[in-house]
Formats: structure tokens, C-alpha cells, sequence
């Protein structure tokens, strides 16, 4: 039966690796096409003109920016004990902690948000 | 020599994989899958674009629109690709 060599099989994990990335790249530009398409393209013309380009550029910025925005301020909100299941302590000088991870929910934490790459789960800390 | 899949996975009859073979074929995979990807995409935003109330056939203005509109989504795709590998870049040089 065929088989991998170790060093071959460490290879084939590096460049698949590489490969993955890439896969993840390409999903999240075309992510963003989905949204940016319809905010700067007007109607279709022989090219595109700068304006247009800068307005899918700009978008793409003002997304990741809107992501970072999100992310921050929700950890406020949770922070804050907002209308989110809090796991009860006694001891409230823990702090709260937000944390992504497969599988089962941790000892001391909440399952909030089941996104498509794991559980975000609140845990005190 | 047969693999799983009914393709020779570089084997070449020697009993060992080659890695470069087996990405070869890993590379053309994923190719296909994100031009799937692309023409499905391109597809609903042209339609939308260009097509108002759907007649009994794509008159010539819908035709040209659609060429068009395609021409444009690939040109818009590459900025929208150069813009998000710059803020990558930026972000990581901020760490």
C-alpha cells in the first residue's frame, strides 16, 4: 500500500496549510463583494471609474473596522452584565472573559453565540 | 496505479505518494470550486443589475448589459482582492 514518508507527510501538511489560507482569503473576498457590489456599483459601464474604485476599497475598510467596532463594544456590553446569560458567582471581582472554542462549554461558562467556527462562550476568569 | 478516488494520486507505481502531484491536484480543486464560486455570484448580481421585468427573451440592451456587468464584477473583484491583502498587511505590521 502507498505511503507517506514522515518528511513527505510534514510537506503535504505545510502546503495544504498554505492552501487553506488561501481558500479562507478567497471566501471572505467574495464575502465582501457580496455586500460591496451593491453600495458602489451603480450601473454597469465600459470600466470602472475611480470613484467606484475607491468606494469598493473604502468598503472593504469600513467593514473590517465595523467588525473590530462590534467586537470591542460587545465585550463591553458583557462586561457590563447585559441581558446576556451571565453565569452566577459570588465572587463578582472576577473578571469575564469571552472565549472561542469547540466542543463542550467550559467549567464556570455560558454558551452566548454558536457561530459557524465554534461556541463563544462568557466564563469567569 | 489506482487511488481511492479512481485517480492516480502520483503513486506512479513506485509505492510512494509525491506531494507536489497530490497538491497539483489539490490547487485544481480549489480553482474550480472558487470559479463555481464567481459565476454563481456573478450570475444573481447581473441578473439583478441588469434585468428589469423579466420579458419573453434577453433583449440586446440586456445582453450587452450582462457582458458588461461581468467585465465589471471581475474588475471590481481584483480591487476588492488588493484592498483586503492591504489591510492584512497593515494589521499585521501594527502587532
Amino acid at each position: 500500500m502507498a505511503e507517506l514518508g514522515e518528511a513527505h507527510e510534514a510537506e503535504l501538511q505545510r502546503l495544504v496549510a498554505a492552501e487553506q489560507r488561501k481558500a479562507q482569503f478567497t471566501a471572505q473576498v467574495h464575502h465582501f463583494m457580496e455586500l460591496c457590489w451593491d453600495k458602489c456599483v451603480e450601473k454597469p459601464g465600459n470600466r470602472l471609474d475611480s470613484c467606484t474604485e475607491n468606494c469598493l476599497s473604502s468598503c472593504v475598510d469600513r467593514f473590517i473596522d465595523t467588525t473590530l467596532a462590534i467586537t470591542s463594544r460587545f465585550a463591553q456590553i458583557v462586561q457590563k452584565g447585559g441581558q446576556y446569560a451571565i453565569p452566577q458567582e459570588n465572587d463578582r471581582s472576577k473578571g469575564l472573559v469571552i472565549k472561542q472554542t469547540e466542543g463542550p462549554v467550559g467549567e464556570g461558562c455560558q454558551p452566548i453565540v454558536r457561530s459557524a467556527s465554534g461556541c463563544y462562550q462568557i466564563c469567569w476568569c | 496505479m489506482e487511488g481511492g478516488f479512481g485517480s492516480d494520486f502520483g503513486g506512479s507505481g513506485s509505492g510512494k505518494l509525491d506531494p507536489g502531484l497530490i497538491m497539483e491536484q489539490v490547487k485544481v480543486q480549489i480553482a474550480v470550486a472558487n470559479a463555481q464560486e464567481l459565476l454563481q455570484r456573478m450570475t444573481d448580481k447581473c441578473f439583478r443589475k441588469c434585468i428589469g421585468k423579466p420579458g419573453g427573451s434577453l433583449d440586446n440592451s440586456e445582453q450587452k448589459c450582462i457582458a458588461m456587468c461581468m467585465d465589471r464584477y471581475m474588475d471590481a473583484w481584483n480591487t476588492v482582492s488588493r484592498a483586503y491583502n492591504s489591510r492584512l498587511q497593515r494589521e499585521r505590521a501594527n502587532m
